[in-house]
């Protein structure tokens, strides 16, 4: 269903005191709506505003922050002046224009004053949905009202409409290629396929507890397979929290290189930068020595059968030639071409055919009837040939093939060496905190390191476990199979464990076609988005989810992105998510441009409200972002009406907001 | 140059306990990210090599059903035919037995099937080394007078 925002009312929300309400009119074309706020006025809080309305949740703050106390919901002013046991409440109202007609969502949460003069506030939000059924009204309150919601848009993909332009920009300068899975993994919408592998597991496991003719063999093996399925289940747990870990030093690893990169002292920033080069470099390196090898070790697999069966060959040729001596095997001469040569008159060497060269050929075209067996071994005399001579090139080939994954070597631990230096360097610096960010560093590489080696492990121990279960199955096949009563069970149990396969297939089977749809969308927006149209070929994400942005000249140029094209690209990516997921929504995007150079601000503002044209656009926006240029670009696609302005109070503690007419 | 080989068999076989390595799944030694020398290579690029080193060896063994025909001979090399071929002519030290190739198939599968099982011992032996044990052994071939 599709759905735009006709109107937001915010009541004692956050900075919001008293009552805010902001009407939008709804347009095809001039489909952007703009709020303007400095920084700190309230824009955050506005997105902030939507997603809790719909979500209960803040997109600006993490889960951890939100329980751990800071400034509450419900405006402070207002809670400043109640007076003993009286209550305030913060509310969001929300009024949407859907298909099937007009909704309202209203969430709310009360607080108050209690007779002992503390401030309390209610632990959950009350959540109202007014919608349409059958042309009458129908008004939703408690816990399944959550779920009309998640209709309209999953909670799961609200990050995809309702944007952080900085966690936009950010987004590909430090996401893993898990952030990237996960993304798309969300957009796959394979919760029934999880749901329904996890309902057959359970159909197993009740199943094989309700076979009745049980024999201590087959009770053995029963026994057997729950305890590898139990151990499967905890190291399945297990690998999530170690990859949940490793994750999370790899961001913590990102923003501690941006730290050094970013840092005043010149000295530390240009060592860093050398050093992200140098990493740049020894990851092209080692794909290098990686492509090297693999040539080598795929030239090695062909020669070697010639070499090893170069006895048999030279033997096999030497019989050939003693056929070809005595005329059992005549060289391979097309009967058709001496017929032609003879029917010219002229040899190919444009001599004239006459007298005695005339008649060796006259005699030598009686002798070429060639018998199919003949024919088959001259083709296998001239193939031999170019055995031998692959052969004869291999000495010499294989030593370059060396020498060249050699050179690359030596350059790696070239490079490696420079990186130790550099780390040394900064770890002697005179500043305290950057030497802790070097040792943090370091540690990080060593448990992510670390971690990888444990997944290995434990990624092997759950094929070890597969294997296994699946030789345990086996046994109790045959050990069913033994009681004629236990026939249905087997059928069952066997259609239950062909199902969780097909399963498994069917899961891997989506996940990569919504990858390559993802691949495919995020390359056609980005080369509608970008400036540079000739610069980029194209963006793959292969099969690990790695993400590699191809320059034209071949390099893979993810991390050398300025701030407007990481922007885009993100853009890119949350759009093809939003086209994929099949959900309609607006899109709301806080601080858009910041950090943008002019020249992406200018091509950004042109492109996006003509890209999502017939989407609700809303961008929130500083004023240093709305410049001269901006303006001029987004008045193509505003409506008065749905311009707004978040002003402060003089304490900078309150704000409202109110239409604004740009001036 | 290319032929026809009218009597060729349409596949080789390999038994089915070598089947695990012949796949091109994850786990088989021809899937493109395996570590092992033959990742990216095909069936009959394993078959092949198998064999050569069966006959350099000369170490061969019937195959016990069932078998698994999935070596497409028509997607080998000349090349390669032509290797497999010369183990026959050179055996019977005439060109007749061209006459039925599938029996020399027959007998490359025998090879191939002990070459294998020296293989898996080798790459087990030498591990990450094995293409370095290879070329030098291949060179010490080429060094042998013949």
């Amino acid at each position: 269903m599709k759905y735009a925002i006709s109107s937001i009312s915010i009541t004692n929300y956050r900075q919001y005191s008293g009552t805010q309400v902001l009407d939008f009119k709804i347009d095809k074309t001039k489909n952007l709506s703009l709020i303007l706020g400095k920084n700190g006025a309230g824009k955050s809080n506005l997105l902030n505003a939507i997603t809790w309305c719909l979500y209960g949740i803040e997109i600006h703050k993490s889960k951890d922050n939100y329980n751990s106390g800071g400034m509450p919901i419900i405006n402070t002013s207002a809670l400043k002046k109640l007076k003993i046991n009286q209550s305030i409440t913060a509310e969001v109202i929300i009024h949407l224009k859907t298909d099937i007609g007009p909704w309202t969502i209203k969430r709310t949460l009360e607080g108050g004053k209690s007779g002992l003069g503390e401030l309390y506030f209610n632990e959950t939000s009350e959540l109202t949905v007014i919608h349409p059924v059958y042309g009458q009204d129908k008004i939703n309150t408690g816990e399944e009202t959550q779920i009309l919601i998640n209709n309209l848009l999953p909670e799961a993909l609200k990050n995809f409409f309702f944007i952080d332009g900085e966690q936009l920009r950010e987004f590909f300068k430090v996401s893993t290629p898990d952030n990237i899975s996960k993304a798309i993994d969300i957009v796959s919408q394979l919760e029934l396929v999880y749901k329904a592998a996890d309902h057959l597991s359970k159909v197993e496991t009740n199943l094989r507890k309700s076979v009745k003719n049980t024999t201590p063999q087959l009770k053995s093996v029963q026994d057997n397979i729950e305890k590898i399925q139990n151990k499967v289940v905890d190291l399945k747990s297990t690998i999530k929290q170690v990859e949940k870990q490793k994750e999370k030093d790899q961001e913590e690893i990102i923003r501690v290189k941006e730290f050094l990169k970013t840092h005043n002292s010149s000295v530390i920033s240009t060592l860093e930068s050398e050093r992200q080069s140098l990493e740049i470099d020894i990851n092209k390196l080692n794909d290098q020595v990686w492509r090297k090898e693999y040539q080598r070790n795929s030239y090695l697999v062909e020669i070697a059968p010639f070499i090893y069966l170069k006895k048999e060959i030279e033997q096999t040729y030497k019989i050939m030639e003693e056929k070809v001596e005595k005329g059992e095997l005549p060289p391979r001469i097309k009967e058709t071409f001496i017929k032609e040569l003879l029917e010219k008159g002229r040899c190919i060497c444009g001599n004239e055919l006459v007298g005695e060269a005339k008649k060796i050929l006259e005699d030598y075209s009686k002798k070429v009837i060639l018998s199919e067996l003949s024919e088959i071994s001259i083709v296998g005399k001239t193939t031999i040939e170019e055995i031998f001579s692959s052969i004869k090139e291999f000495p010499e080939k294989i030593d370059g093939l060396n020498e060249e994954i050699e050179e690359f070597k030596g350059q790696l631990e070239k490079k490696e060496l420079r990186i130790e230096h550099i780390s040394n360097e900064i770890k002697e610096y005179n500043v305290a905190e950057i030497r802790r960010y070097e040792e943090r560093r370091d540690e990080l590489n060593r448990l992510i390191a670390k971690n990888e080696q444990v997944l290995l492990l434990y990624k092997s121990d759950l094929n070890t476990y597969d294997i296994k279960l699946k030789e345990l199955r086996g046994e109790e096949e045959r050990e069913l199979s033994k009681d004629k009563k236990n026939n249905t069970l087997k059928e069952k149990l066997t259609l239950v464990q062909s199902s969780l396969k097909v399963l498994v297939n069917t899961e891997k089977i989506i996940k990569t076609k919504i990858r390559k749809q993802v691949e495919k969308s995020l390359n056609e927006n980005f080369k509608t988005l970008i400036r540079k149209k000739t610069a980029f070929s194209s963006i793959s994400i292969d099969d690990k989810y790695d993400v590699k942005v191809h320059h034209i000249d071949g390099y893979n140029v993810i991390n050398d992105l300025s701030a407007g094209e990481y922007l885009i690209l993100g853009l890119s990516f949350m759009s093809a998510l939003m086209t994929i997921s099949g959900f309609q929504a607006p899109v709301i995007i806080d601080t858009p441009l910041g950090k943008i150079d002019d020249e992406h601000r200018e091509y950004i503002t042109t492109e996006l409200p003509k890209f999502l044209t017939g989407t609700q656009l809303m961008l929130l926006v500083t004023p240093t972002e709305y410049d001269k240029n901006v303006k001029a670009n987004l008045d193509r696609y505003l409506l008065k009406e749905n311009f707004y302005r978040i002003t402060e109070n003089k304490d900078q503690t309150e704000s409202t907001v109110g239409r604004y007419d740009g001036n | 140059m290319a032929t026809n080989h009218p009597t060729e068999p349409r596949d080789a076989a390999y038994t089915k306990d070598h089947l695990e390595i012949y796949t091109d799944k994850k786990g088989g030694w021809l899937h493109k990210e395996a570590k092992s020398i033959f990742a990216g290579k095909f069936q009959k690029d394993l078959f092949i090599f198998a064999m050569a080193v069966g006959k350099h060896r000369d170490k061969k063994s019937p195959l016990k059903p069932p078998k698994q025909g999935n070596v497409r001979v028509d997607a080998m090399t000349e090349k390669q035919k032509w290797a497999l071929l010369s183990i026959e002519i050179s055996e019977t030290k005439n060109l007749l037995c061209l006459k039925d190739e599938s029996l020399i198939y027959t007998k490359a599968e025998e090879y191939a099937h002990e070459g294998l099982n020296i293989l898996i011992s080798r790459i087990e032996k030498y591990g990450n080394n094995y293409p370095k044990e290879l070329e030098v052994e291949l060179k010490e071939i080429l060094a042998e007078k013949t």
